[in-house]
C-alpha cells in the first residue's frame, strides 16, 4: 500500500461526492423519462365531441343547446358581459379559428357562430397552473374537471386557458339564475366555472345535455356527437375517420378533444 | 389595612357583577339548554347510527365530497347497517332533512358555526319545498349595470338569433365548402 493519507482521502472524499451527487441525478432522469412516457400513453378513455358546424348554423339548434347546458347547470344569465358566465356558447369563425382564417376569407365564413367550449385538452394548460388542484383531468375518462370547494379564485386557470373556456364568478350567481334546479348545485361567488362534459349525466349513462337536447330536433340530428375517442368503434372515432376534421389552435400542442366538421 | 370594609365590599360586588351571566342563567334555568333538532317524520334511521351522525357528520360529508368529486363514486355502502345510499349532499341528505331552520340550523346556531354548504347546494325552504324559482334580476335593481329594465335571456338570445339568420340568409355561399 503506497498510497499516502492524502491521496486515499482524496479518493474517499471524491467517491462520495460521486455516489451523493449521482444517484439523484440519475433518479431524476428516470423520473423525466417516466413522466414523458406517462404524457404519451393514451388515456384507457377519454370523452370527446364532434361539433358539426354546417349543422350548428341554425340558430334555433344554438338556442337549444346553449339554453339545456344552462338550465341544467344553474348557469346564471348575467347581462353585463364582463361578468357573464357561460359553459357553451357561440363566437365567429373568425374568432374561433383565427389562425385558420387570412385577410381574404370570405366574409361570409368569418362571421359564421361557431358552437364553443370546454375543449377537454389532452394536455390542458388549465390544470398545469392550478395551484391547488382544484381542476385536474380526470385519468378514468380525460375530463377537465373543476372542483368548487377547492377552488380559491385565483384565475391562473382562465389566463392559462387559450380558448376562454372558463368564467369566474364576480357575484353571487344566485339572483341571476331564473329557475334553480336544486338537483345541481349553483356557484359561490369568487370560483371559476365550465363546462365538465356533464360528468353527473355520464355518471348516469347519459350523454351531455347540450348533445341530448340537440338530437331532439329535427334538424339537429347530428349536429353534436359525443363518444370515447379510445374506443375504436364510437360514434366519434367514426366521423373523424370519414370527415374532414378541425381542432382550435393546434399549434398550441394542448391537444383539444373537441372537434369541427367543417 | 385602610377601608378594608370597602375593599373587601367592593371586590364581592365585582365578583358577583362579573359573574353575571353565569349566575344568571343558572338562575333562569336556561343552563341545561339544549338544541332540539327536529328529526325528519316516519324515517328510523339516519345512514350511520345517530351518535356517529351526530359528531362525525361534517367528517362523514368532507369525505363524501372527495369520494364524488375527486374519486367519481357514487354510491356509499353504511358502515352500521350495509345499505347503500347514493353520496349526495342535496339528493340523500336534504330529502330527509328536508327543514334546514328546523334541523341544521339548530345546532349549527347554537354551536355559532356556519358551514358554506348551502352557498352552492341548494337549500329546502321552512315548508321543505324546494326553492325552484328565485326572482331574478328585477328585485335587485342595484345589481343592474345600466338602468333600462332588464331582458331575460331568451329575449338576448332571439335578438343574437336574428342577426345570426340574417347574416346566413344574405349569404347562402355561406355554408363552406359543401
Amino acid at each position: 500500500m503506497d498510497d499516502s493519507r492524502r491521496s486515499f482521502l482524496k479518493k474517499a472524499g471524491l467517491s462520495a461526492l460521486g455516489i451523493g451527487a449521482g444517484f439523484p441525478l440519475l433518479r431524476a432522469s428516470v423520473r423525466a423519462l417516466q413522466d414523458e412516457s406517462e404524457q404519451a400513453a393514451p388515456l384507457s378513455k377519454q370523452w370527446a365531441m364532434v361539433i358539426d358546424i354546417h349543422k350548428c348554423l341554425q340558430p334555433e339548434v344554438i338556442k337549444t343547446c346553449i339554453e339545456a347546458c344552462h338550465r341544467e347547470h344553474n348557469v346564471p344569465d348575467i347581462e353585463d358581459p364582463r361578468k357573464d358566465i357561460e359553459w357553451i356558447r357561440t363566437e365567429s369563425f373568425e374568432k374561433v379559428f383565427a389562425d385558420q382564417t387570412h385577410p381574404h376569407t370570405q366574409e361570409s365564413i368569418k362571421q359564421l357562430p361557431v358552437m364553443i367550449l370546454c375543449n377537454h385538452c389532452a394536455s390542458p394548460s388549465c390544470v398545469r397552473v392550478c395551484p391547488t388542484k382544484a381542476t385536474w383531468k380526470r385519468e378514468q375518462d380525460g375530463i377537465v374537471m373543476m372542483d368548487m370547494h377547492r377552488c380559491i379564485g385565483c384565475r391562473y386557470c382562465i389566463a392559462a386557458c387559450p380558448y376562454g373556456a372558463r368564467s369566474f364568478n364576480w357575484q353571487d350567481p344566485r339572483p341571476f339564475i331564473q329557475e334553480i334546479r336544486p338537483e345541481y348545485p349553483t356557484r359561490t361567488k369568487g370560483v371559476v366555472e365550465k363546462c365538465t362534459f356533464c360528468f353527473e349525466r355520464i355518471a348516469k349513462g347519459m350523454v351531455p345535455a347540450c348533445v341530448e337536447a340537440c338530437q331532439k330536433l329535427p334538424q339537429g340530428a347530428g349536429a353534436l356527437t359525443f363518444g370515447d375517442l379510445a374506443d375504436a368503434n364510437s360514434e366519434v372515432v367514426k366521423i373523424l375517420r370519414e370527415k374532414y376534421t378541425i381542432r382550435r389552435r393546434p399549434g398550441l400542442g394542448t391537444a383539444p378533444n373537441v372537434f369541427y366538421v367543417i | 389595612m385602610y377601608d378594608s370594609g370597602k375593599i373587601i365590599g367592593g371586590l364581592v360586588l365585582f365578583t358577583v357583577a362579573a359573574a353575571f351571566p353565569v349566575w344568571y342563567t343558572h338562575a333562569s334555568g336556561k343552563a341545561g339548554y339544549q338544541p332540539n333538532p327536529v328529526l325528519p317524520e316516519g324515517k328510523t334511521k339516519c345512514v350511520e347510527s345517530k351518535e356517529y351522525m351526530l359528531s362525525e357528520h361534517m367528517n362523514l360529508l368532507d369525505e363524501w365530497r372527495d369520494l364524488v368529486v375527486r374519486e367519481g363514486q357514487t354510491t356509499y355502502v353504511s358502515t352500521a347497517y350495509g345499505d347503500e345510499y347514493e353520496m349526495s349532499f342535496t339528493k340523500t341528505c336534504l330529502d330527509c332533512h328536508e327543514k334546514k331552520e328546523e334541523f341544521c340550523d339548530k345546532c349549527h346556531t347554537y354551536a355559532d358555526v356556519t358551514p358554506y354548504c348551502w352557498d352552492c347546494h341548494v337549500e329546502k325552504t321552512a315548508t321543505g319545498r324546494m326553492q325552484h324559482v328565485r326572482v331574478g334580476r328585477q328585485s335587485k335593481p342595484d345589481m343592474l349595470s345600466n338602468a333600462e329594465p332588464s331582458r331575460r335571456g331568451a329575449a338576448r338570445l332571439e335578438d343574437k338569433d336574428k342577426a345570426m339568420t340574417a347574416r346566413i340568409d344574405s349569404e347562402p355561399s355561406a355554408v363552406i365548402g359543401r
